[in-house]
């Protein structure tokens, strides 16, 4: 009798045990084939990768109604990867298997995809999202989802580039040129870039009127920031003018207009708009910032005048 | 000691019991947040829309920065101005809620935004997928996908007409 009640309650036991059937996993085979999958593709590896579907899959990218066929999908991951010098997800990866209400077994996986463009070496960074359901050991749906829009952007950028007159094509290499010969205090590449009397004006204040002066200016500020640093954070071009937005960082470690040290690091934003000739080289620049803001963040203060 | 046998099998079976702890669901008190979310969002109740999330929530739609709520909002609000309606439809709409190996709760979304762009009547349909993690009823952490491409062209297209009619009317 009691034998019989023990098997009684095993078989309970196993059954409300059977019931609770696992749905949620982040390991199993169905995982390590989308592993498979991606790794296929970051090695470029088509057979390998094409075998892992059904000969009927159905892909879905960033859309619900219109499938493509793996072929197709692959033929799209080709062409792009073609623009590409690298391609590939990181190991932030996060990968899960989920059994749907009716049954299905779906593996989500969510990563960031990097691609650096071959044109212009610019990287891009996507978060991809993928939901994929297998059967059987192969992929019968895929369901991507991305901003296209992001690779999009990169791809007129470079259209644009193409497009662009060869004046100001120049313009633009100069450009960059002439904010690495900022960063690195570099006079002989500035005087390449520029012609003999050039000007700059700083909030309207004449600075320099030839390379040398322009140059002495430019020293002025690696001598007081050793480490003194320009990035363009924008750059608008318009019939041979360009107007830059840019920031300049440095620590005061030596002396900076006849003022000692003072260790204080500096970040400053200001706007130029300069001028070309017709071979490209820098004629004029009109730079503005604010002068006060750079001397706070060095720890001068401002003392009021003294009442009449 | 065939007593002690029984035990001892009896233990496994609760305690694989207990391991089968479920971890997926296809309902939740915070999948009918989530539900929540999205209707204060076709309806444009952001005063409700924010309330889901905690003042801490991070959330990165289409990128790995990190934004607050409320720069996001703004965001979604640009990006909204140019539709004369919008939202999201009943088809193809599907939550899920699973609990993490790190225990946590995360809400995913699948769904269809459509809306409709005023300036030329163009309508759009871009799947969009969320992934939400909730602590205490509020929405700590969300990350969305969703394809703007095609936003983007009909918004040239719109600027590039609107250039040429400038131009025309200068002429």
């Amino acid at each position: 009798m009691k034998k019989i009640f023990l098997l009684g309650l095993f078989v309970t036991l196993f059954m409300a045990c059977e019931q609770k059937e696992v749905r949620y996993s982040t390991s199993g085979p169905e995982i390590e084939l989308v592993k498979g999958l991606l790794a296929d593709y970051e090695k470029g590896d088509w057979e390998s990768w094409k075998e892992k579907y059904a000969d009927t899959a159905k892909v879905y990218y960033n859309q619900w109604d219109d499938s493509i066929t793996v072929t197709q999908s692959m033929e799209g991951h080709k062409a792009n990867i073609a623009l590409l010098s690298s391609y590939g997800f990181g190991d932030n990866v996060t990968y899960e298997k989920i059994i749907s209400d009716n049954g299905n077994t779906w593996i989500n996986f969510w990563g960031k995809w990097e691609g650096t463009l071959k044109e212009n070496s610019k990287t891009i960074v996507l978060p991809v999202h993928l939901s994929v359901r297998v059967l059987d050991g192969k992929i019968v749906q895929e369901n991507g989802f991305w901003d296209n829009s992001i690779m999009q952007t990169a791809l007129s950028e470079i259209e644009a580039m193409k497009n662009m007159p060869e004046i100001e094509k120049t313009i633009m290499a100069n450009h960059n040129k002439m904010v690495e010969a900022w960063s690195s205090n570099d006079a002989e590449a500035f005087k390449a870039l520029s012609v003999a009397n050039v000007i700059r004006n700083s909030n309207g204040t004449s600075q320099a009127s030839n390379q040398i002066e322009y140059a002495d200016m430019m020293n002025q500020f690696h001598t007081g920031f050793p480490d003194f640093n320009v990035k363009m954070d924008s750059y608008f071009l318009k019939d041979g003018k360009s107007y830059i937005n840019w920031t300049c960082t440095g620590t005061n470690t030596g002396p900076f207009m006849d003022n000692p040290p003072t260790g204080k690091k500096i970040e400053i934003h200001g706007f130029s708009v300069w001028a070309f000739d017709s071979d490209g080289l820098a004629v004029q620049e009109d730079s503005f910032f604010d002068n006060m803001d750079m001397l706070s963040q060095l720890g001068y203060t401002l003392t009021p005048p003294k009442a009449n | 000691m065939k007593k002690i046998l029984l035990i001892c099998l009896a233990t496994t079976f609760l305690i694989s019991c207990k391991n089968a702890e479920p971890r997926y669901f296809s309902s939740s008190p915070e999948i009918d947040m989530a539900k929540a979310h999205i209707k204060a969002y076709n309806e444009g109740d952001w005063t409700t829309w924010m309330s889901h999330y905690a003042d801490t929530a991070k959330l990165s739609h289409n990128t790995l920065d990190e934004s607050s709520a409320a720069e996001v909002l703004e965001g979604l609000k640009g990006l909204l101005a140019a539709a004369s309606s919008y939202g999201f439809t009943d088809k193809d709409i599907f939550y899920e809620m699973v609990i993490d190996d790190k225990a946590e709760k995360w809400v995913n979304f699948w769904g269809t935004w459509e809306g409709t762009i005023a300036a030329n009547n163009q309508k759009l349909v871009i799947p969009v997928h969320l992934t939400v993690q909730y602590v205490d009823g509020k929405i700590v952490e969300e990350h969305a996908y969703y394809d703007l491409s095609e936003y983007m062209v009909v918004m040239q297209q719109i600027e590039s007409e609107m250039a040429v009619e400038e131009e025309e009317m200068e002429n």
